[in-house]
């Protein structure tokens, strides 16, 4: 299948606080994932696992700190904090190199670190042997430094070495630097990079907020067309006639203003307005979280027609997952910052493996009385990975198409436990 | 249960396609819903029906008394100085141009009847204090006073007339028939040392109907009701060019500073908190003294910081809606930021915005006037109400009306576009729009 | 067991004064509330829900006209309220109406008899003020304790509700907590003064999954621990399933059906719940949603007849013309639809939500 957008490290961490207290807030910490031209993707979580924030990061509403972001494999984004580590990382390597090829600077910095180390033993109270030591140390300093005056050459720099190593350098900058330039150029949004971005458009989670109060619902849907610099009356009103019935409402309704209509409503109005500009991927942060059961039937149902009449692709964020499983062809699990698991729906709720993904699916509450009082519930600690420096995860596909953010020992406790669960649903489905 | 036809247990609407309905209740735009409830705001309604008085009467006020004597012989105006106020038809109210005056007995003796209108007391060194019907008096004053010691006309009852003025009286009198000359005397060194019934001398000479000041008149005779309406007359053209400028001024760098944030704002910010440290008592008088006391210098003084304000609270209000997701849809729609800027942005801190600018004006004026009436503003030509205060202020003892009238004026202005701006704000009041349950 | 009524509401009808007119909030409705159980309300917005539950504690908006009807409170123990004295209830001893009870003499309930937990967590608390004396003013305002009892008796309570390190805790902001730490605090103040209905308005509507599970498993702990009775409102079905006892679903302004849960998930008679229960996705099920198209009337115009009929699939002509009354199923179990009248065409639930409940139901008899 066609990838349709590529995530690959991206980061995006916001900065709070300044000077010694600065902290990072990492909504999105290192993660990768692609979307398939046609499908639909689901992403859960809880508050705060940065599922909005990677919605945004990739419409660039916020400038992503790392990593890249691919659409139709183009480049539309990414972060330039990894060219800037780079940098910084070789300049102090070779500030370090350099020093290695200058003898009298080394001579003179190991003297000194021989006396620190001394002081360091001493107490600094016992001022007779500080004085010894410090002697000691200017003896040491006016003997080399004869040493030098006498024989020029062979404490002389090493020029030649140094200046390679000052060459490499450079080249590695420019290197970096270019990255930085192109990147920058990609992320503008200008030119070639803003009609791409026409492609991907956004629904959003609020009805209220989503939609200007103070324009009427003909303004709203056409603002597609008119910031694209169509001024045909005719055509617009018929586009925007077009799109109001597809999502159910009435072309009468155009000229009404959003506080007139429910919740539901506004949420469709929001679609059509998305539609209106023929976007091939649609982001659809929590689209129904606001909005009653029997409506969220109805813009689902919507949404998913939509889908195969325009051959759509899909992101789905939500934190309902049984709605997202309805929905979803595969989902992806996220916790603070990190994708936990990513699988297909049917996968992931046949044999969720990782701990968290296990939690979510047995708090969400079902209509089913008799189930409802047999369930348990399981609480998620972070704790019980015990990860550690060599205990590290990373996010590996443990069976085509199902990856899992483990470590190597989980990774083997896991496949256990999909044999053991693959065994386990064959029997039941040869039972019946 | 009744027995209901059997018909009618069917079913209607398996099959349609339902649709949403028409939506029932009618239409209506966010100024006309802003109208509506500012209509219910009986208090503002009320201010700004009273607004509107003022501003008119400020407009025509100077117009619908023609008493201009003042600007043609300085003067003769004089002589009508601190008159109390009289209207006809509504002396019953007040204006009824009496005036209390204290002296010794003897020196009301020679008035004529019906001056001396009543006896109101008496004090402890003899004298007694009357009211009388000061028109009239100040008629008999300067026609036919006599003084109580020589039994013989005071000097103020003779009037120095110019030959052309002579001339003129003599004129009239032949043309109309009526007696103006009381005592005539020859012409010494160029002018005429005459008696004249004061009012039929002004009435037919320079045009002065009946005086009949509807506020009384000032220190040097001029009508206080022309001279209130030309003060609120310049109060107002003042308060409004200056909120207009700094309205304009604010916007615009409100708007930039809000809109993009990040190094922009944290420069025009720093601007800002520079300019607000100025001194505005110091910058005033400053310019004062170097460019001289007009208007202009006046609304330029106003305008340098006074746009501060302004400015703070639209780069509230941007920073406000700019993260809404309807902004956010469009600027993934492509609009760029000038459109989000107006057409986004903009109309939904509209009303605020009105809000300030309406609140902003009674601060102006309020400080035009302090100012005026501390003298360190001093117009030359113009009145202003601050003056007509400070002037009043030091005849308050006998002509209190100087005081009263500039000061119900301002009090009314104020209080007026307070109330009316209060009741914009609660009439913009954007969350009562659009709430769900 | 004979069940023991507390609480009646009889005829209520509340409408609003709005800008457009006169919304008809809540068209005349009767449930009552049994102690020990809980009671879900379901609905959707405009549903009247929360417009009724606000009624019970007497905190309705200043724009509400109470129509008629009332709301009986049995057996409160408050004898200096004007008991209710008329033919129906010419047996019952101790009887209060609660619409007639003026805002000076409502305190003596709120938070002594009933109490309310709201849906925002962010903004049931005084943002300004410290946690505890949240949680102690409540106790010495109404048990007149000391300062120092009711911080001793605060701290009892905020363990109690499963508030970690509650001595520290006491002395700090509401903003320094979690949304699900909160409605615990709420819960915790709610039942300082043990109260014996407990109305919860959707108050975990705002909360994670996680964080929900958390809190409706401590409402039940509270429940059995207090024998409260539990009014809980609520959209989401799930929820009711776990927690209720009793249901019954609103639809603008009138009660459409009413049971235990176990009838309405199992045995639903009425369009609007079959409605609902088939817009929720089953996780086992891929077939499409079943959608109610339109959306609730405008209640400043009621309509005449069955208010769900223009959206209804099976809306007959008699729909549209007149309301229906209240049709018994069971004992427990009644539902306002004139499809179960005799003369009614014989409708079946929707195939889908059929077969749903089946598989629940064998699903529950394998494992039982």
């Amino acid at each position: 299948m066609e990838k349709l957008l590529e995530v690959k490290h991206l980061k995006q961490y916001f900065k709070a606080g300044s000077g010694k207290r600065k902290l990072f807030v990492k909504a999105v910490d290192d993660i990768s994932f692609d979307i398939y031209k046609g499908e639909v993707f689901g992403m859960v979580g809880e508050s705060g696992c940065g599922k909005t924030t990677t919605g945004r990061s990739i419409i660039k509403l916020y400038d992503a700190t790392d990593g890249e972001v691919y659409f139709g494999g183009k480049r539309i984004g990414g972060g330039i904090a990894s060219m800037i580590e780079t940098i910084k990382a070789a300049k102090v390597k070779a500030a370090k190199e350099i020093v290695g090829y200058q003898p009298a600077k080394l001579a003179k910095a190991q003297i000194i670190q021989e006396a620190e180390a001394q002081l360091a033993q001493i107490d600094p109270k016992d001022i007779e042997h500080v004085q010894i030591v410090k002697r000691e140390k200017a003896q040491k300093m006016a003997d080399l430094k004869a040493k030098i005056q006498a024989d020029p050459t062979k404490f002389a720099d090493n020029q030649a070495e140094i200046d390679k190593i000052k060459a490499e350098l450079r080249t590695l900058i420019n290197v970096e630097r270019n990255k930085i330039t192109a990147l920058k150029k990609d992320n503008a949004f200008r030119g070639e990079t803003l009609e791409t971005m026409k492609k991907i458009q956004m629904i959003f989670q609020d009805p209220i907020s989503s939609l200007n109060p103070r324009m009427t619902v003909r303004e709203i849907i056409a603002e597609g067309l008119v910031v694209s610099g169509v001024k045909d009356r005719k055509y617009i009103d018929e586009r925007v006639s077009h799109f109001l019935r597809v999502v159910g409402l009435l072309p009468e309704h155009a000229f009404r203003y959003p506080h007139e209509f429910s919740g539901g409503q506004r949420q469709r109005i929001g679609i059509a307005r998305a539609l209106i500009v023929e976007p091939e991927l649609l982001i659809a942060d929590e689209p129904i979280s606001a909005l009653d059961v029997s409506i969220r039937a109805q813009v689902i149902n919507l949404l998913k027609n939509l889908q195969k009449e325009y051959n759509l692709t899909i992101m789905f964020i939500a934190h309902d997952l049984s709605v997202v499983k309805y929905f979803s062809d595969r989902i992806a699990v996220m916790y603070y910052g990190h994708m936990v698991e990513l699988a297909s729906s049917e996968l992931l709720f046949r044999h969720p493996l990782h701990q968290y993904t296990k939690s979510l699916l047995s708090a969400i509450p079902l209509p089913d009385p008799h189930y409802e009082k047999t369930r348990k519930r399981f609480t998620y600690n972070p704790a019980c990975h015990n990860y550690s420096a060599t205990n590290k995860p990373s996010f590996v596909e443990i069976e085509p198409g199902h990856w899992i953010m483990a470590s190597p020992s989980e990774i083997e406790q896991f496949k256990v436990e999909m044999a053991q669960s693959d065994k386990d649903f064959f029997e039941k489905l040869t039972e019946k | 249960m009744e027995n209901i036809a059997k018909e009618k247990f069917i079913l209607v609407q398996q099959d349609e396609v339902l649709y949403d309905e028409r939506i029932k209740t009618k239409s209506i735009g966010y100024y006309k819903d802003a109208f509506l409830r500012f209509k219910k705001n009986k208090a503002s309604v009320i201010a700004a029906i009273i607004l509107i008085f003022l501003i008119i009467m400020s407009i025509v006020g100077p117009f619908l008394s023609s008493y201009n004597l003042f600007d043609v012989n300085a003067k003769w105006s004089a002589r009508l100085n601190d008159m109390p106020p009289k209207i006809e038809g509504l002396e019953w109210l007040g204006f009824n141009g009496e005036k209390q005056l204290t002296g010794y007995p003897e020196n009301f003796s020679n008035i004529p009847n019906g001056i001396v209108l009543r006896i109101t007391g008496r004090n402890n060194i003899g004298q007694i204090t009357v009211v009388v019907d000061y028109y009239a008096y100040i008629n008999y004053i300067y026609s036919c006073e006599i003084d109580t010691a020589t039994q013989d006309f005071t000097t103020s009852s003779y009037t120095n007339l110019t030959i052309s003025e002579y001339e003129a009286v003599r004129a009239a009198e032949a043309a109309t028939g009526d007696t103006i000359i009381l005592e005539d005397a020859p012409l010494v060194a160029g002018s005429y040392l005459v008696r004249v019934d004061y009012y039929k001398f002004l009435y037919h000479i320079y045009d002065v109907q009946e005086p009949a000041f509807w506020f009384g008149s000032d220190p040097q005779g001029r009508d206080l009701f022309t001279e209130l309406w030309k003060g609120a007359r310049l109060s107002l053209l003042i308060a409004f060019s200056v909120a207009l400028i700094n309205i304009l001024v604010g916007i615009i760098w409100g708007s930039i500073s809000g809109y993009f944030g990040g190094t922009v704002d944290l420069v025009m910010e720093r601007i800002s908190d520079i300019l607000a440290g100025l001194p505005f008592m110091a910058i005033l008088t400053l310019l004062l003294l170097r460019y001289g006391n007009s208007p202009g210098v006046v609304i330029v003084a106003f305008t340098l910081t006074g746009w501060l304000g302004i400015a703070s609270l639209t780069r509230a209000q941007f920073y406000r809606y700019k993260n809404r997701e309807y902004v956010l849809a469009a600027r993934t729609l492509g609009a760029s930021d000038s459109r989000i800027i107006i057409r986004h942005i903009f109309p939904n801190a509209v009303g605020t915005l009105i809000t300030s600018l309406v609140l902003y004006i009674p601060a102006v004026i309020f400080s035009e006037s302090t100012f005026s009436f501390l003298g360190i503003i001093n117009y030359a030509e113009n009145t202003s109400v601050g003056r007509l205060l400070s002037t009043g202020q030091s005849v308050m003892k006998e002509s209190f009306y100087q005081v009263l009238f500039p000061s119900v004026f301002i009090s009314l202005l104020m209080l007026s576009f307070n109330l009316f701006g209060n009741g914009l704000r609660d009439a913009f009041n954007p969350s009562l729009r659009g709430v769900e349950e | 067991m004979e069940k023991e009524r507390i609480l009646e509401v009889k005829d209520l009808r509340i409408s609003f004064r709005t800008q457009q007119g006169i919304l008809k909030a809540v068209r005349g409705i009767n449930f009552e509330l049994f102690k020990g159980e809980t009671l879900a309300i379901v609905g959707e917005s405009g549903s009247g829900k929360s417009v009724t539950s606000r009624a019970i504690m007497g905190i309705s908006a200043g724009n509400s006209i109470h129509e008629g009807g009332s709301i009986y409170y049995y057996n409160s123990g408050i004898k200096s309220f004007h008991q209710v004295e008329d033919s129906e209830h010419a047996e019952e001893e101790d009887i209060i109406d609660l619409m007639k009870i003026d805002e000076e003499h409502f305190h003596k309930l709120r938070g002594t008899k009933i109490s309310m937990i709201f849906q925002d967590p962010m903004s049931s608390l005084n943002p300004i003020m410290k946690i505890g004396k949240q949680v102690s003013e409540a106790l010495y305002l109404k048990l007149g304790l000391s300062k120092s009892e009711a911080k001793v008796r605060a701290i009892e309570l905020m363990n109690d509700v499963g508030i970690s390190e509650p001595e520290k805790r006491f002395y700090q902001y509401p903003f320094q907590f979690s949304g699900g730490m909160i409605q615990r605090m709420v819960i915790a103040i709610a039942l300082a003064n043990n109260a014996e209905i407990l109305i919860c308005d959707e108050p975990t509507t705002a909360l994670d999954v996680t964080i929900q599970a958390q809190i409706l498993e401590l409402i039940n702990k509270k429940k059995t621990e207090r024998n409260l009775s539990i009014i809980f409102i609520t959209h989401d079905l799930g929820v009711v399933a776990n927690m209720a006892d009793r249901v019954a679903v609103m639809y603008a302004g009138k009660i459409v059906e009413v049971g235990t849960v176990d009838e309405i998930f199992y045995n639903p008679k009425h369009p609007y719940t079959w409605a609902l229960l088939s817009a929720i996705p089953d996780l086992d099920s891929k077939e499409t949603l079943f959608a109610i198209p339109g959306t609730p009337p405008d209640l400043h115009f009621p309509p005449a007849g069955d208010a769900f009929a223009p959206r209804n699939k099976y809306a007959m002509q008699i729909d549209f013309e007149e309301e229906p009354p209240m049709f018994k199923i069971s004992e427990t179990h009644y539902a306002a639809t004139w499809l179960l009248h005799p003369d009614a065409p014989k409708v079946e639930m929707p195939s889908n939500l059929k077969n749903r409940i089946e598989r629940n139901l064998k699903k529950a008899r394998k494992g039982a």
